[in-house]
């Protein structure tokens, strides 16, 4: 048998078809999700709108990429991909006002 | 005494669409040249994981090998619905039962279970451009020309085993148009009972040669042009054809165009170099009259292509996902059924017509998809529930449901001959709301022929979506229902003969017996 590590094509065998030893030592849930929940709270806490603005300019960049390569609708609550990007690119306008008309609650000392 | 009861087994991660025979790709890469008589049919399966279709298939050498298949499990699902009955073959040589592909030394073996719908002959290895992405390895520095005899002998032995009729024939190569008997050929082919002929070329000489183009427009009643084009980026010609020759295209496309000669263009589209030009490339084809089709044929890694990654490439789904994003929502996968004569992940096919107010509109969408499938007798059992509704007497329905098959089929296009009683059977029997056309076509003026053909070459466009298969894509049924055949010579016997398309681009013992390269000589530079 070939090095597995030569090659992506070849799937090494406890990704391959479930073998006996490979069910009964299932992984425990790994609740990753909720510790990157935290650093964006954390994020948005100390940035503000410097944070928002970067995600939602990340998430517009991202999804018009997504669109172009086929994506139509997104597993996003919104929908269609269309609806999302207008809802990031709001998002981005908010931030940019916030930052310089300096309402909300955060605020630049 | 009891015993502790386990977890139990945990489900796969993945669902089985479809088990499938393959081939291993690594063992193929390891020893291209092996004899088809060693090479290992796999079982393997279609698993749908993480929203992607997968072909995994298992080799003794390599252990579980896994390649992207198809880029949508809900669009190939989709596609999967068009099937229609196929058309009896005649075997090569009676009594091969040998195994896929070894079968293919031999021509089409017994087990084939579809004709040839489009015959193609590789007239010369000798090209003017050495893409860099070229299946068949032509260039500049290979002389090997098949004999005007050899190639028409290759055509009458077909037209023996087709019943006395081949639908359509592709003259490739090698760059065809610079076949020194070319006008000799299509002399002779036009002579011969061949529905079509196509010419599958770069366009460099269309783009320069005043004499070539009126050959063609002689010929335009049968002969038509399936031009390479790759999208508007310079990139995207650079990287396919290897240098950056959009002005011969553009060239091309208006000089055919204004010479009236049905073209195709066929772009070649790769993930991350033009991947987002499919729209252009159809919005290219909608605003030029006599263009009258757009193949889009995802690069596959046959011949000289290489650099496609694997497990992250374009597919035959992923162009349909394309569709709707890149023309504004003019068309959408839903617009393209798969084609039924062909296995369903082989090609797929829409028609778009531009109506009297000036508006594109797709036949699926003015047909319905369930008076289409009712039409095909795809539904049987939605034919039965309907029957106390159905407003089409059944004279009509068979002949609409033959005019849609031969519509959606590989032999179709719209210089076909039998076009205007198509156009006439489904214009006038299925109330489509193009008045125009179904004006003309059931009209019998004079120089209503001529006329039904301008009105066809402008508001008509046929999009297909062409994925071959190379090693990593390659399944056993899509070659025993594959109606693309290349005429091959028998290495033993000489005898012409003909194979599968993708089998005789992936595997070189099989892509040496093609006639270029079986009977080719070099040639003596004089064209006559």
């Amino acid at each position: 048998m070939s090095d597995p590590t030569l090659d992506p094509r070849i799937v090494p065998l406890d990704d391959g078809p479930p073998t006996a030893t490979s069910a009964s030592a299932a992984t425990p849930f790994d609740p990753l999700r909720l510790c990157i929940f935290a650093t964006v709270a954390l994020l948005g806490w100390l940035l503000g709108p410097i944070a928002l603005a970067f995600f939602a300019a990340l998430g517009a960049v991202g999804y018009a990429r997504a669109r172009r390569a086929g994506l139509l609708r997104s597993k996003c609550l919104l929908g269609d991909t269309r609806i999302v990007l207008a809802y990031l690119v709001g998002l981005v306008a908010l931030a940019i006002a916030a930052l310089i008309i300096g309402f909300g609650p955060w605020r630049i000392t | 005494m009891s015993e502790s009861r386990g977890s139990g087994m945990p489900l796969r991660d993945y669902r089985v669409h479809r088990y499938v025979n393959a081939f291993c790709p690594l063992c193929h890469e390891e020893s291209p040249d092996r004899p088809l008589a060693e090479v290992q049919r796999l079982s393997g399966w279609l698993a749908v994981r993480d929203g992607r279709v997968w072909l995994e298939r298992g080799c003794a050498t390599h252990g579980l090998v896994r390649t992207l298949y198809d880029e949508s499990p809900e669009i190939l699902t989709y596609l999967e619905q068009w099937t229609a009955p196929t058309k009896v073959h005649g075997p090569d040589t009676t009594g091969n039962f040998k195994p896929v592909p070894s079968a293919y030394e031999d021509g089409l073996p017994q087990m084939q279970t579809q004709h040839t719908c489009i015959l193609l002959e590789d007239l010369l290895d000798h090209c003017n451009l050495k893409c860099p992405t070229c299946f068949a390895e032509s260039s500049p520095a290979l002389a090997s020309v098949a004999p005007l005899e050899s190639v028409l002998a290759s055509i009458d032995t077909r037209l023996s085993r087709e019943n006395g009729r081949i639908d359509v024939l592709m003259l490739s190569g090698g760059e065809p148009t610079l076949y020194p008997w070319l006008e000799e050929l299509l002399d002779a082919v036009t002579a011969r009972p061949i529905v079509r002929i196509l010419i599958n070329t770069n366009g460099l000489r269309i783009a320069q040669d005043d004499a070539f183009i009126e050959l063609l427009r002689r010929h335009r009643e049968r002969v038509e042009v399936y031009l390479q084009y790759d999208g508007e980026s310079a990139e995207a010609s650079i990287h396919h054809r290897g240098a950056d020759i959009r002005r011969f295209k553009e060239r091309a496309i208006e000089r055919l165009s204004a010479a009236g000669v049905f073209t195709t263009l066929t772009m070649t589209a790769k993930l991350g170099v033009n991947d987002d030009e499919i729209g252009h490339v159809i919005k290219r084809a909608l605003d030029t009259p006599y263009v009258g089709g757009v193949t889009i044929q995802p690069v596959f890694g046959s011949g000289r292509g290489s650099g496609i990654d694997p497990l992250d490439r374009l597919t035959h789904t992923g162009v349909l996902a394309r569709l709707e994003g890149q023309t504004g929502g003019q068309v959408t996968w839903r617009d393209l059924t798969a084609l039924p004569c062909s296995h369903p992940h082989c090609c797929s096919v829409g028609y778009l017509l531009r109506d009297d107010a000036d508006e594109w509109r797709s036949l699926t969408s003015l047909i319905g998809h369930d008076r289409l499938k009712e039409w095909l007798d795809l539904e049987p059992d939605l034919l039965a529930n309907r029957i106390a509704d159905d407003t089409i007497p059944a004279a009509m329905k068979s002949i609409v449901k033959d005019s849609l098959l031969d519509l959606l089929s590989e032999q179709s296009s719209l210089s076909h001959p039998s076009m205007a009683s198509i156009w006439k059977d489904i214009c006038a029997n299925c109330d489509l709301g193009i008045g125009t056309l179904a004006t003309l076509a059931t009209s019998r003026l004079p120089g209503q022929r001529e006329r039904l053909r301008s009105l066809l070459g402008e508001r008509v466009l046929r999009v297909t979506v062409k994925p071959f298969m190379d090693m990593n894509t390659m399944i056993e049924e899509r070659l025993t229902q594959c109606c693309v055949h290349v005429a091959t010579v028998n290495a033993e016997t000489d005898a012409h003969q003909c194979a599968p398309f993708c089998a005789v681009q992936a595997w070189a013992p099989l892509s040496r017996t093609r006639i270029s390269t079986a009977t080719g000589r070099p040639t003596t530079g004089s064209r006559s």
